[in-house]
């Protein structure tokens, strides 16, 4: 067999360091004009604007966010939608922040949408409970799972944008104890489906 | 083997492991910050023992396997994904050791120190995951420093 050459390792350097620097300056679009769509008060839906904690400023930093505390017929929740294109890494699976947070998944359902379907989760914490739900959408399909999340935003870094819109991270938080008609809300706050 | 080319081999596996570090920095944020991953960089020290203990010896390395390394690395960079990013930093640290069955094993291990492994089995708990992780790495040791006779 032909010995392989540190010259290759070399060359392989070379291409990355390169490479990894035209990358970046090749512009991905980004999805805040979706974000920017959204209405602040839709027919049925009160929100108004929430403070990002501190620990989310800097998670969050270079994203494009929405945080909004939501009155959807009687019904409050905590609105949060992320758009990653300039910092995907701010984007974990939710479940997996949920649990780091101290939450015990006790049940996890799909939700049917317009275009997709959410994950509702059921969360316990020192005798606590509450609900979250949350999907992923691109503006053409909605999907709750993080692996079709990373191919998706992987495969569009390496078409420069070719391969369709940035999925963004959509999160809807009740509120610890309260009883959530997730359908109904959602039925209400339509315009959640056209992001 | 002439201590030319072995200086050479180091270089080019030392500048590639290098690189491969360099992109996956965002590893100490998760080993600092994620409470799965907290024994990730226990994981990575006692995982990286056999590469420190055999690179000292006159035995050739894997040129193959640092380049492929590096570009792995660099997939990872320009698609954003965190953990094809880390498969690179493993596959170079992987090149430091001598061609042979053990070297696929110690690159299986490598997952003790990945925050995937966390991801994967967080239903498991903080405890377990973390525990996992140090039982993989010494178990990845102790098979590649004291590997059975059909993976020599």
């Amino acid at each position: 067999m032909k010995k392989i050459k540190p010259r290759l390792v070399w060359a392989a350097l070379a291409t990355a360091l390169v490479l990894g620097a035209l990358w970046q300056f090749v512009p991905l679009p980004d999805a805040s004009a979706r974000l920017q769509s959204l209405p602040e008060n839709p027919p049925g839906v009160q929100t108004r604007p929430e403070p990002l904690a501190p620990g989310e400023v800097e998670i969050f930093s270079r994203t494009n966010v929405i945080k909004r505390l939501a009155l959807v017929e009687g019904q409050t929740v905590m609105l949060t939608v992320i758009d990653g294109t300039r910092n995907r890494h701010a984007i974990h699976d939710p479940r997996f922040c949920f649990q780091g947070a101290g939450w015990k998944i006790v049940a996890q359902d799909p939700i049917p949408l317009n275009k997709g379907e959410a994950s509702r989760v059921k969360l316990e914490k020192d005798g606590e409970t509450t609900e979250a739900v949350f999907w992923f959408t691109d503006g053409v399909r909605q999907f709750s799972s993080p692996a079709t999340y990373w191919t998706k935003t992987t495969l569009r870094r390496l078409t420069f944008g070719r391969s369709g819109g940035e999925p963004v991270l959509v999160i809807l938080a009740a509120s610890a104890g309260a009883p959530m008609d997730w359908p109904k809300l959602l039925q209400t706050w339509s315009a959640l489906g056209g992001l | 083997m002439k201590s030319s080319t072995l200086f050479q081999e180091r270089l080019a596996g030392i500048a590639a492991w290098l690189y491969a570090v360099w992109q996956s920095r965002d590893l100490s944020h998760a080993w600092m910050d994620s409470p799965y991953d907290k024994a990730g960089f226990l994981a990575f020290l006692i995982w990286c023992l056999p590469v420190l203990l055999k690179i000292w010896r006159e035995s050739p390395m894997r040129m193959g396997w640092f380049a492929a390394g590096v570009l792995i690395s660099l997939a990872g960079s320009i698609g954003e994904l965190n953990f094809v990013k880390y498969a690179g930093l493993a596959v170079v640290t992987c090149g430091f050791l001598p061609p042979g069955r053990v070297s696929w094993v110690q690159l299986a291990g490598a997952v003790c120190w990945m925050p995937l492994l966390g991801w994967v089995i967080s239903s498991g708990g903080v405890t377990a995951v973390n525990s996992l992780r140090v039982i993989t790495a010494l178990v990845t040791v102790f098979v590649v420093l004291r590997p059975p006779a059909f993976l020599r």
